[in-house]
């Protein structure tokens, strides 16, 4: 992430002097980024404004049409226990899995980035949960997990534990949602976080050898420093899509017990879809948004004080 | 490399192009069901046949279960063209003819050939209305009935045994749910059938999410319900007339009380269950009983079946007892007292107010609620249909093809026309928002099922969410919905 | 002494490694290798009290989620069977292809440009950091609450299931990810290569074309290939937006749970035949990949 551009913008070069050169440069400058907004935002500024005029109305099908009901829809939120529990949940879910996906994330970019037999084919091989369709993979794991039927409790059987109830009892319904994630969504940050790692030059490394630094020096100092922005930017991708879990909510757990794994994204869709709250939903969404950015905003500017980031 | 690119970028335009292609003559009625082959295939297969009588198309578009009330609602909103038939939940009919999406049907149904009047019992004819008129026409009949092992509950050992243990003898099958309680417990975790395998006593839904809550109903029903004396009434179950919650109260509490009973007494351990555990535990013979809709019959039949011919088919168990929420009071009673729901009530078929053709969406509605297609498809193990006009008890040629014997099937159809015209019977609420109330009172019963709360305390919770919708969508409309639901306005 | 810092010489530390290796596989291959075994299983192995690892060693195989599969019914379904279990198979993969493919292009492309514009120029009035905080942002709005605007914008446009309308809102939810990506490795390349290619008379677009993007490629690959897998398993745009001729794979997948339960054989197959084209994406793009590794090793 280098919100800051590199030198190299318009007329730092020195031998181009003509005004013609420096026409084509703007024009290309231009040319480069409209094309870019001009599509988002026709694309998106219809639904934005439209989901605005929807989270201050309600949504009545058929003859009743979209009634004005002002800020009534985020009044409601405040009152509404549901919701501040599901926003809780989502942080903490969100928190979980990128803490816990970029842990693991690091430690087996370090370690796929040595010597190891086999190299390839861990890479390739650790990369196939990404691949699988995720309602496909909220199947398989359901039958993992089955209380009665599945293989996870069977294998803790063997070790003289006690069947676990992984998806009817709050706590570990969660425990296990997360699980699931941190299965599917690990081999996002160890594929960008090796690319950074692999991208440092390895003279780097030996001339800090050379100087008797040991191996976690060189990793603390060297290695993470450099791959920070890559770091960040994926961590922020991560939380990002997180924030979004569906499928795995919906097959595993249907967002209960109870509320226990009824995350923000899924109440949405409750309040939405099913029960065609749209007005709610959407009203959720846009503090959803809201947080979420001003949450990023302060992140990025903090790293810009500490320096992390260029 | 760039060549590569470059193909690939003009063999997805040329397939861009060709899916734009638009079809040719005849008119095409576009239908929404839920994804196949159950519920959406018989439209499919009839659809081309009446396509070759008429020379028309029939397109079937496909949504998952939980897709299709938000489909219908975003076509509704938008006024959007995309449907011409819905074949949707009976339970949706109020959300439908409140939004002014499906037209009335009575007009239509004068044709005698439908033979509306004479051949469809009035439990399904009071379920196709809605305020005095008929806007869906049922082509599945869906109510929650007692499965049970005719085998096992009938051996003369295990009945020996039963009386030994509980002190009393059991009807084959349990008639109170007391006594299904003690039945289960009794079956459940050994190996009565010697396979080998421990098998369990009852079997049930538990899971969020998983249509749970239908599953709950047959239990509080007959603790809620106040017997009447004339078929067809309604049973009042959810909201007394002027919409006050009977959710908390406390007939509703011990029926949930008594079905956590069942979890820890007479089921396999766990929480996780869902419908397919459910149908597969009964036809692969792991389970004594169940309580649930009427698909275990022609599932039994099924290649998959273990038990073949072995199942028997019986009104859900009732109660001695009720609350009577006029008087406030338990009211006991001498006759075991049934209240059987029409859990769903079953698939309908809807004419859209936005097709261009309804007379031609009656044709094909004609064709396939008729007395022979009809009878053809309940018996098909591949329709996902339940039995439910009377001539369905005659025509059995396709039930034996299926390799029923004449005198099962007439058992099974019987029972579920007793369960359909039942006096106290119940049918499912169809009020706008019923999927809102519902997905929050399953909530509430999955934290009760976990033992979080106490099951008051999640149902007082559960009544005070379902008052706050009522509010939003306006009390004295609610209460004007509900009313027309039971048929008293 | 080239490449000491990869070496691992301690016994100990050399056994961890290892140790977390193959941990870290079994974690990630066993619940594909359950699904594998599934696809092999019918009614009475997967509802089975216990579960079964080995087919022919601990159950007996069934073919019966592979034969579903290719359309055809398992013996004794025949008599009653009344339809095509499948749908329109052909028809949803077709659209599955053109939708992954043609959005992923398209955002990489428009993620290229806006890559390379983030990176070499200097935009004062809008400023860079908010250009690129604005397209990140259309990656966060939940998508649920985007549904029924879509909706009615393409109900409107008359494109309502129909690919085209797929591939543009692909393109957008996409666009992010690509374009900070991309970002990333642009400004990993070093100037000079592109002022000497300036200096030697190409235009600025020239030097795009020939300099920058080809250092670049590992990036754009690696790109490419995760808007590839967003789109080709997307699943609530397209239930939103699609109802028949449109509709993609995960729909159908969806589809498999049924009144009857989830079929988990028939799941368990087609997610194993839905996986194939992103897996021909991944070792395409992983060739692309590993080379570019090395090759954007000039960061000091």
């Amino acid at each position: 992430m280098k919100p800051s551009p590199t030198p190299g913008g318009v007329g730092d070069f020195s031998f181009w002097g003509e005004t013609m050169a420096l026409q084509a440069e703007r024009r290309m400058k231009y040319a480069m980024i409209l094309p870019v907004l001009i599509f988002i935002l026709s694309l998106a500024i219809f639904p934005l404004v439209f989901s605005i005029l929807i989270s201050l109305s309600q949504w009545t099908p058929g003859t009743g049409g979209l009634r004005f009901v002002g800020l009534k829809n985020f009044i409601d939120m405040v009152r509404d226990p549901r919701f501040t529990h599901a926003f809780g949940l989502s942080f903490l879910y969100v928190g979980s899995v990128v803490g816990i996906e970029l842990g693991l994330g690091i430690l087996l970019a370090m370690i796929l980035q040595k010597d190891v037999v086999g190299k390839n084919f861990f890479r390739v091989t650790y990369m196939l949960p990404m691949l699988l369709s995720p309602v496909a993979i909220s199947y398989v794991w359901k039958m993992i997990l089955d209380y009665n039927r599945g293989p996870l409790n069977y294998f803790l059987g063997w070790f003289g534990i006690a069947p676990v109830e992984w998806l009817g009892k709050g706590g570990t319904a969660l425990l296990s949602l997360i699980l699931v994630d941190v299965w599917q969504w690990t081999p996002f940050m160890i594929f960008t976080i090796l690319a950074a790692f692999e991208s440092i030059s390895e003279e780097l490394y030996e001339a800090a050898l050379v100087d008797g630094a040991s191996h976690a020096h060189v990793f603390f100092h060297i290695t993470l420093p450099v791959a920070f922005p890559v770091i960040i930017t994926v961590v922020l991708l991560r939380v990002i899509d997180a924030f979004k879990v569906f499928d795995t909510v919906y097959v595993l757990t249907g967002g209960g017990p109870g509320t226990a794994t009824e995350t923000l994204n899924f109440y949405i869709y409750l309040k939405g879809f099913r029960a065609f709250n749209l007005g709610y939903g959407t009203a959720m969404s846009w503090v959803q948004l809201v947080i979420i950015s001003i949450m990023f905003t302060y992140l990025t500017r903090f790293l810009h004080r500490i320096g992390a980031l260029r | 490399m760039r060549k590569t690119v470059l193909a690939i970028v003009v063999l997805c335009g040329v397939f861009l192009l060709a899916s734009s292609v638009a079809w040719g003559e005849g008119k095409t009625i576009k239908v929404l069901a839920m994804t196949g082959p159950w519920v959406s295939g018989p439209v499919k297969v009839h659809g081309e046949e009446w396509g070759k009588m008429t020379g028309n198309r029939v397109e079937v578009i496909e949504a998952d279960f939980a897709d299709l009330f938000p489909k219908m609602q975003q076509a509704a909103a938008t006024r959007s063209k995309a449907f011409d038939i819905l074949l949707a939940g009976n339970i949706w009919m109020a959300d439908l003819v409140g939004w002014g999406y499906v037209i009335p049907l009575d007009d239509y149904l004068k044709d005698p050939e439908v033979q509306y009047e004479t051949d469809v019992p009035d439990g399904i004819k009071l379920k196709n209305m809605f305020g005095g008129k008929t806007y869906g026409l049922i082509c599945d009949n869906d109510n929650m009935y007692l499965f049970y092992r005719k085998d096992v509950l009938g051996n003369p050992d295990y009945r020996a045994k039963f009386k030994e243990k509980y002190g009393y003898e059991y009807n084959v099958p349990p008639k109170t749910i007391d006594e299904l309680i003690d039945v289960a417990e009794f079956f459940n975790g050994w190996d009565w059938d010697n396979d080998g395998e421990i098998e369990y006593g009852f079997v049930r839904s538990t899971k969020r999410g998983a249509q749970t809550y239908f599953y709950s109903l047959p239990w509080v029903a007959p603790y809620v319900v106040v017997p009447r004396d004339k078929a067809p009434a309604q049973g009042i179950l959810y909201f007394q007339p002027d919409m006050t919650p009977l959710v908390n109260s406390p007939g509703w509490v011990k029926g949930i009380e008594k079905f956590i009973e069942m979890g820890k007494r007479g089921c396999g351990p766990g929480l996780d269950w869902v419908r397919g555990d459910v149908i597969n535990e009964m036809i692969l013979g792991h389970a004594a009983m169940a309580i649930d809709w009427g698909d275990i019959g022609p599932n039994s039949h099924d290649v998959q079946s273990k038990v073949k011919g072995l199942i028997g088919y019986a009104l859900p168990p009732g109660a001695k007892e009720y609350w009577d929420w006029q008087k406030g009071e338990w009211v006991k009673t001498e006759e075991v007292h049934y209240a059987p729901v029409h859990c769903f009530n079953g698939w309908s078929f809807y004419i859209t107010s936005t097709t261009d053709y309804p007379d031609l969406c009656w044709d094909f509605v004609k064709y396939m609620i008729s007395p022979e297609v009809s009878a053809k498809d309940v018996a098909n193990p591949f329709s996902g249909y339940q039995p439910w006009r009377k001539s369905h008890m005659q025509n059995l040629e396709a039930w034996v093809q299926a390799g029923w014997t004449e005198e099962e099937a007439r058992e099974y159809i019987a029972n579920t026309l007793a369960v359909t015209d039942h006096p106290n019977a119940v049918i499912d609420i169809r009020i706008p928002g019923s999927a809102e109330y519902m997905d929050v009172y399953e909530l509430h019963l999955t934290v009760a099922l976990s033992g979080e709360k106490s099951v008051q305390d999640a149902m007082n919770d559960c009544a005070a969410e379902w008052n706050a919708i009522t509010e939003r969508l306006g009390k004295d409309a609610q209460t004007k919905f509900y009313r027309q639901h039971l048929g008293l306005e | 002494m080239p490449g000491t810092y990869f070496k691992v010489r301690s016994g100990w530390r050399k056994a961890g490694i290892y140790v977390v290796l193959l941990f870290w596989l079994v974690f990630t291959l066993f619940p594909i290798y359950y699904n594998v075994v599934t696809s092999f299983k019918e009614h009475g192995t997967v509802y089975a009290p216990r579960p079964k690892f080995f087919p022919f060693i601990d159950f007996k195989p069934s073919l019966l989620g592979w034969i579903h599969l290719f359309g055809r019914t398992a013996p004794g379904e025949a008599e009653y069977q009344v339809m095509k279990i499948l749908g329109n198979r052909g028809v949803y993969l077709r659209n599955s292809v053109v939708v992954a493919f043609m959005s992923s292009l398209v955002t990489v492309v428009l993620g290229v440009m806006a890559g390379y514009a983030l990176t070499r120029f200097v935009y004062r009035r809008w400023r860079n950091e908010n250009i690129a905080f604005f397209i990140l942002s259309q990656r966060m709005f939940p998508p649920v609450a985007l549904a029924m605007p879509f909706f009615v914008l393409f109900n409107t446009l008359g494109l309502l299931d129909n690919v085209a309308s797929l591939v543009i809102v692909y393109s957008v939810m996409n666009l992010p990810l690509v374009t900070w990506i991309v970002k990333e490795f642009f400004s990993d390349l070093p100037k000079e290569l592109e002022e000497a290619a300036m200096v030697d008379g190409c235009s600025r677009w020239r030097a795009l074309f020939s300099v920058v993007i080809p250092l670049a490629v590992p990036g754009i690959a690696v790109s490419f290939l995760f808007s590839f897998i967003f789109a080709w398993n997307e699943f609530l745009v397209a239930l939103t937006l699609t109802f028949e001729n449109a509709k993609t794979l995960p729909l159908q997948m969806a589809g498999l749970t049924t009144l009857r339960g989830p079929q988990y054989w028939d799941i368990a197959a087609s997610s194993l035949v839905i996986i194939i084209p992103p897996l021909l994406v991944t070792i395409f793009a992983n060739r692309y990949i590993i080379r570019g590794l090395s090759l954007g090793a000039v960061k000091e």
